[in-house]
């Protein structure tokens, strides 16, 4: 067996390698944060629309994102609910209205000791949603089961992952404690009748759930007729694209090419005349992710920021190995002088530009994973580390090394032996 | 070196009446460093002839150019002028594969040591061993040999950091002394290198240093020493 130089390497000078671990575990973390960064402005994207049960969309064409959904009439969904291949079309109502965070829990509202950070009686905007408690949209059985209990305008459920500001009875989050609570939603009042827990990422700070008739009394300025979403559950989902050319005709939408690479092109001059626009769950995700991802300024940041932290890495690394090799240059002359080739070396650098690289990543990994949390729970940002992410940042990390080695490797190179020394 | 010769400096070698091939053979050879206006000549018109066998001690001050001429030899620098024969093979404007494989044949006391930190004496003098593609069970045998010869045998999975100067020293010989060529035997060629001043214990020519020890125990190696002390007897 070859002597491993450059696992002896790693191994023998423990301050070098540290010092190498810590730049490139560094730079890591770096595109771990940005990524996952991105990954929230994404998740922020779909959260609502992944939790909702449907193979075809309807919603307004004048659709802007999910806080601006517009409206359109619920008959269009009764027309959907005729076709054969359809197995449900169900209306779902979904808008910003405004939460007055409840002041019941006050003991006494004239003691002077009150908190002043204690948001009790402020109004905050509310993602409100308006869905039928006896066949409600969404997919998980446990937001379905609490649904039930929404058997009045006047119920809702509040989603435990909105921020403290909603005025949660423990200061934290909603929790038991806040059943029963009573506050104001718009310009009625509502009784906290149970939890849920979905998050909606970046759209809003809150969500709550209620039925269309609470939500029409949460949005005034919308009528039952009015719907946000047409929600179409199919019998046989491979057939959307067909089902969809279907509806088109029926409701006399032009025919046009849309995909979910097209939806860029929608000319919505060619739109005036229809009142609904019918997508597949792979637009609708395309669509949201282009409107938070390019659209807005905080995806373009974010973007950018994983090719800064990029190209931060790359330099981090460079100067680390940079250094390592330039330590290291009397023995690979040495190596050279003895006869040995540049693919040798240049073997040696790179094990050991990887050996550092795996080294690097794996602390790096515990490290994001747990930045990751700790970002989730203080911002609300959706924050997951996905095999994806890892993959991705594990590759990068690898080609990184990999770079940076071979460019600090030149000067070993073109360089004769005696110069080296 | 500054001082010209036109004579090739060279004993002859021979072995009954027959004359031992050359090793070294240097004609016309000009050296420079630095570029532009900062150019300066360090070796003029240089020759040199060397066979097989023979044991040459070139001496000099301080910046003739000993070191550039034996670094020239020794192929860790690149020929500029003139010609350039190490064992028969023409270095100057030759290719990298050439000269790797010149490198394979030659062993270099290097100054320095330049031993790898992080490698036990043993795997030190392994890494020359796995070049020359040595079976590893002969080569471990050899190396155990050479290095108790060479007074480690006790230090034998020591790091160079554990080891004295000498010992180093004692060391760095045997980093590429193991010829691929079946016909010879090792030590081949070598070329001890010391232009510091030290004394006669430590020098590579008193007869315990490290390089006359190799040398006298092998039938017919080249042996090029470079010193800036007139040699004491």
């Amino acid at each position: 067996m070859k002597t491993p130089l450059a696992w002896k390497n790693i191994k023998h000078n423990k301050t070098r390698t540290a010092i190498g671990v810590a730049g490139v575990g560094f730079a890591v973390i770096l595109i771990f944060m940005q990524i996952g960064f991105k990954g929230a402005i994404k998740k922020t994207a779909t959260q609502i629309y992944d939790a909702l049960e449907f193979d075809l969309m309807l919603r307004s064409p004048a659709y802007l994102h999910l806080t601006e959904p517009r409206a359109f009439p619920r008959s269009r969904v009764f027309q959907a609910a005729s076709l054969s291949e359809v197995a449900n079309a169900r209306p779902f109502y979904l808008g910003l209205s405004e939460w007055q965070a409840p002041v019941s829990h006050l003991a006494d509202i004239n003691s002077a000791t009150i908190d002043p950070d204690d948001p009790a009686g402020q109004w905050r905007s509310i993602i409100t949603m308006g869905t039928d408690p006896h066949d409600p949209v969404f997919l998980r059985k446990d937001i379905c089961q609490k649904a039930k209990l929404l058997s009045d305008p006047r119920f809702v459920l509040i989603d435990s992952e909105s921020k403290p500001e909603y005025g949660p009875a423990t200061g934290g989050e909603f929790s038991e404690a806040d059943l029963g609570v009573e506050t104001a939603l718009g310009p009625q009042r509502v009784r906290i009748v149970g939890l849920f827990r979905l998050g909606t990422g970046m759209a809003s700070n809150g969500a709550c759930l209620t039925n269309p008739e609470g939500y029409i009394r949460a949005c005034p300025w919308q009528t039952i007729d009015q719907i946000n979403f047409g929600l179409i559950k199919l019998h046989d989902p491979s057939t959307a694209t067909q089902v969809k050319r279907q509806l088109q005709k029926m409701y006399g939408i032009p025919e046009r090419v849309t995909s979910a690479e097209s939806f860029r092109n929608f000319e919505a001059a060619t739109l005036t005349n229809v009142d609904v626009e019918i997508l597949t769950r792979a637009e609708v995700n395309a669509h949201e992710e282009y409107r938070w991802v390019v659209d807005t300024p905080l995806g373009q940041i974010f973007s950018l920021g994983v090719w800064v932290a990029l190209f931060v890495g790359i330099a981090i690394v460079y100067q680390v190995l940079s250094s390592d090799i330039a330590n290291m240059m009397g023995e690979y002359a040495t190596l050279k002088a003895m006869g040995y080739n540049n693919r040798y070396l240049t073997g040696v650098v790179l094990q050991q530009s990887v050996l550092l690289a795996l080294v690097g990543y794996v602390p790096s990994l515990l490290i994001s994973a747990l930045l990751y949390e700790v970002v989730e729970a203080a911002s609300g940002m959706p924050m997951f580390m996905t095999p994806k992410i890892m993959f991705i940042v594990f590759v990068l990390a690898i080609a990184m090394c990999v770079v940076s080695g071979m460019g600090a490797l030149r000067k070993l190179y073109q360089a004769d032996p005696a110069d080296l020394f | 070196m500054t001082d010209q010769t036109t004579i090739p400096a060279t004993s002859g070698a021979f072995v009954g009446d027959l004359q031992l091939p050359l090793t070294v053979q240097v004609k016309n050879l000009n050296h420079f460093f630095g570029e532009g206006e900062l150019r300066k000549q360090a070796l003029f018109d240089n020759y040199l002839e060397v066979r097989r066998g023979e044991i040459v001690i070139m001496t000099g001050p301080s910046g003739s150019g000993k070191t550039t001429l034996l670094t020239l030899i020794g192929t860790l620098r690149t020929a500029q002028e003139g010609s350039l024969k190490v064992l028969g093979k023409q270095l100057q404007g030759c290719d990298r594969d050439l000269i790797v494989n010149v490198r394979r044949e030659l062993g270099f006391i290097f100054q320095a040591h330049n031993l790898f930190e992080s490698l036990t004496a043993y795997q030190n003098v392994n890494m020359a061993a796995e070049l020359a593609g040595l079976d590893p069970m002969i080569a471990e045998g050899r190396i155990k040999s050479l290095l108790t010869r060479l007074g480690l045998g006790d230090r034998i999975h020591y790091k160079p950091k554990s080891l004295s100067g000498g010992q180093k020293q004692s060391e760095s010989p045997s980093h590429g002394d193991w010829s691929t060529n079946p016909n010879s035997s090792w030590p081949t060629n070598r070329l001890p290198h010391s232009t510091k001043n030290q004394d006669e214990k430590s020098s590579p020519f008193s007869k315990s240093s490290p390089a006359t020890r190799a040398a006298r125990s092998s039938w017919s190696p080249t042996t090029i020493a470079f010193s800036t002390l007139p040699i004491a007897s």
